[in-house]
């Protein structure tokens, strides 16, 4: 959230001051991503490759038969990528801007870039020469490196400039104030995180088990996403296996599960959007509207119970009552539905799937909304009341301005894991008979992953979904603060 | 509310919003008043039956919960969803606490750069696949510690704690301070005391973590010795395995498949009542804590 002003004769130690407007970050974001975007299809197969073409890389020839990797010995491509996204998270970090973002995303793909060209280069075990990766590429390549330069170094110079700026008008006004004498001399960076140091050692102390936790288990893993991109084989380790290359990119991209998948998870997602999301907003109003207190504490305390309810034993339950014979499934009957397996049949998974998410979190969902309504002041409703307005308006006009910023919270939080549908619940639920519309993106990566030991495939398809993910909350975020000043950061 | 004449509409409205409400009750209730009842009834016939169910189908049968009760692996899964609970809860504690009060610290030179890399691993991570390899290549595989280091801190959790602690008043810490508090007690006399509401809630989050915990088990142990309960269930529920249930003396080969069934019920009334009884103890905090978790860090 930025704060507009600040107060005369202080130092202005606000960033906000100092960045780029928004709509030209938001731009610069916009065309890092579709770069990116369109760079990854166009290397990925949505483009086709002449099959006579000489050149070989990735390990692959151009119609993806394997060539054995060759990139022993010479700089791993990977490295450089890892390279540029450190360089990128230490600009943003030392200029602490907004820039974050583009700096590292454009620093991401340039490398990308680079590492298709050495990878090619290495793949060829050949002088590189300039003009046949430029015909072999073509325009668009050079277009999109351009556009990604452009965009990183502009993004890099506007922070540089804010930041000395910055600087040089604190410093400026702590010599006006005379408190320092002057030819004084600011200290080192050295001089400054010893001294930290030595004072807050103690501290520093304190946070080092959660430091090494992340650094162990979040930080940790990263680095082997690196099997994404090679054939990993466990003897020879994260970075000894076999380049690889986009393969199982590719691969993925170019099988029946890409489409299916990604087209679960999107409908899933998008029908909890659209009905999942609202239920427990209808719910508080209408719970709201109820006045006798006993009668909506109990109401409120009934419909909490389900989400105390285990995962597991949710899903045993739910597959005892959906089956042939089962509770829902008779009721169903009485309302002329067939009498069958719920759980069997593809087309009934997705109402079987958000039926159950919607009775386990109803109430429990309802708790921030009902707190939000209680906190809209009683004026307001005599005000409205006194105006004339009937109890729609009323809800209209003032019920729904006043919950407002908690739905948009939510609602971010809610697009953003988009493509990270429950997949605990789906691994639970799913049978074979029903991948048809249950096989999500998630429960795809653990199938492969885990039931087939296909790692790198797996981790492939992960880190594909960990970028959109990714991706989804950025620009959420990023709308919402534009839309509506509410942001989660 | 007598004062205010409400019109037609307003009263039809009212009174289809009671019967709404009181038939989501019904089928918030329904479904563990149907087990509990399965649970009770007799096997052979319930087994026939279909659909509804109000009241058990007589005569009574305990069998099932005696079947559950003295099985072997449901009581040392029990026993380990405790030690793991309860070790685990303490550890996650322990440490988050520590973290949070250092990062809630003003003035740190590194807090601002930690606090975005911390943050950064809640939207993006490595991945199941390299999370499994990493737990393997650290031989962790089909350990306790495997189940329970890779998980000591969630960062929402942590979040949610260093907003707590930056919110007490520093002018606590200074007067502790000169009575010559070091950080460690300042932390444990002080912050921790302060923020007893918070810490009730983090505890609260992380011990359902605990007992909902099967997927983690499900990739990392091999050995069911060190099942925790909810793994053990997804087997019985879920994997339909209730082999080593129904092999008993008790009883006879031809019922196996009807005891099947009811096991299962019983299964499940086990491995719920627990939460069900310390939930009206708890709901004050688990509200709360959809309170606190709702305020960005």
């Amino acid at each position: 959230m930025t704060h507009a002003g600040h107060a005369p004769g202080t130092i202005n130690t606000n960033t906000a001051g100092n960045r780029a407007p928004a709509i030209v970050r938001a731009v610069v974001l916009a065309l890092c991503l579709a770069t990116a975007l369109s760079l990854f299809m166009k290397y990925v197969g949505a483009v086709e490759y002449k099959t006579d073409a000489p050149l070989a890389y990735s390990g692959f020839d151009m119609v993806g038969r394997a060539t054995g990797g060759k990139s022993d010995g010479a700089v791993h491509p990977m490295i450089l990528t890892l390279l540029a996204a450190v360089v990128g998270l230490a600009a943003s970090i030392i200029y602490n801007r907004s820039a974050f973002l583009p700096c590292l995303m454009s620093g991401a793909a340039l490398s990308a870039l680079l590492l298709f060209r050495f990878d090619m280069y290495f793949a060829e075990q050949r002088e590189f020469n300039f003009v046949s990766g430029m015909t072999t590429f073509g325009a668009g390549w050079y277009a999109a490196a351009a556009c990604m330069a452009a965009a990183l170094v502009s993004t890099a110079a506007l922070n540089i400039y804010a930041s000395r700026r910055e600087r040089a008008a604190s410093r400026a006004s702590v010599f006006l104030s005379g408190a320092l004498p002057e030819g004084y001399r600011p200290p080192s960076i050295g001089a400054v995180i010893a001294k930290d140091f030595r004072k807050h050692w103690p501290v520093y102390l304190m946070i080092l088990p959660t430091l090494v936790f992340y650094i162990v288990w979040c930080y940790g893993p990263m680095h082997g996403i690196v099997i994404a991109f090679n054939n990993f084989s466990p003897r020879k380790g994260f970075w000894g296996s076999e380049w690889a290359g986009l393969k199982w990119f590719r691969e993925y991209f170019r099988s029946p599960f890409a489409f299916r998948t990604v087209r679960n998870t999107l409908m899933i997602n998008v029908l909890n959007l659209l009905i999942g999301f609202p239920a427990p907003i209808l719910f508080a109003l209408m719970l709201n509207e109820v006045r006798g207190v006993l009668y909506k504490r109990v109401v409120q305390t009934v419909t909490y119970i389900p989400h105390f309810i285990s995962l597991v034993v949710l899903c045993g339950l739910l597959i005892d009552f959906v089956g042939t014979e089962g509770v829902v499934t008779t009721v169903l009957g009485w309302f002329g539905m067939p009498k069958t397996n719920l759980l069997a049949n593809a087309k009934y998974f997705r109402s079987v799937y958000l039926a159950s998410d919607i009775w386990q979190h109803l109430g429990w969902n309802s708790i921030i909304y009902l707190s939000a309504l209680a906190g809209i002041s009683v004026e307001l409703y005599e005000a409205a009341i006194i105006d004339g307005a009937g109890k729609l308006r009323q809800m209209w006009h003032v019920t729904l301005p006043g919950i407002t910023p908690t739905i948009t919270i939510l609602l971010i939080l809610q697009i953003g894991q988009m493509m990270s549908v429950g997949y605990e619940k789906i691994i639970l639920l799913y049978n074979a008979l029903i991948y048809e519309t249950a096989d999500v993106i998630s429960t795809y990566v653990y199938r492969v992953g885990i039931e087939n030991a296909d790692f790198s495939r797996s981790t492939a398809v992960s880190l594909f979904n960990s970028l959109i993910n990714f991706s989804l909350v950025v620009i959420a975020n990023r709308v919402s603060g534009m839309v509506s000043e509410t942001s989660l950061w | 509310m007598s004062a205010i004449r409400r019109s037609a509409p307003e009263r039809a409205f009212s009174v289809f919003n009671y019967v709404f409400m009181t038939i989501l009750c019904v089928v918030c209730l329904y479904p563990i008043w149907h087990v509990l009842m399965a649970s009770l009834s007799d096997p052979t016939l319930m087994y026939a039956h279909q659909g509804l169910l109000v009241w058990p189908i007589r005569p009574l049968n305990t069998l099932g919960y005696r079947l559950v009760m003295t099985n072997r692996l449901i009581g040392s899964s029990f026993v380990n969803t405790l030690v793991y609970l309860i070790a685990g809860t303490l550890l996650n504690m322990f440490i988050t606490t520590m973290g949070a009060y250092g990062l809630s610290r003003k003035g740190l030179f590194w807090n601002g750069v930690l606090m975005k890399l911390i943050v950064f691993t809640m939207y993006f991570q490595g991945g199941l696949i390299p999370f499994y390899l990493m737990v393997k290549n650290m031989g962790l595989l089909n350990t306790r510690a495997g189940i329970i280091l890779p998980v000591l801190v969630s960062t929402w959790n942590l979040i949610v704690m260093r907003t707590a602690f930056a919110g007490v008043s520093e002018s606590l810490e200074e007067s502790a301070r000169l009575d010559g508090a070091n950080d460690w007690t300042i932390l444990w006399r002080i912050f921790f005391p302060l923020s007893q509401a918070t810490v009730a809630v983090i505890a609260l989050y992380y011990a359902v973590y605990w007992w909902n915990n099967w997927f983690n088990p499900s990739i990392f142990l091999q050995d069911r010795g060190k099942y925790p309960l909810q793994l053990l269930l997804r087997e019985i529920l879920i994997k339909n395995d209730t082999q080593s249930m129904t092999q008993s003396s008790m009883v006879s080969q031809e019922q196996t498949s009807q005891y099947r069934l009811l096991v299962k019920y019983c299964v499940i009334i086990v491995a719920t009542a627990p939460i069900l009884a310390v939930y009206p103890f708890l709901q004050k905090y688990f509200v709360k804590g959809v309170m606190i978790g709702s305020i960005k860090g």
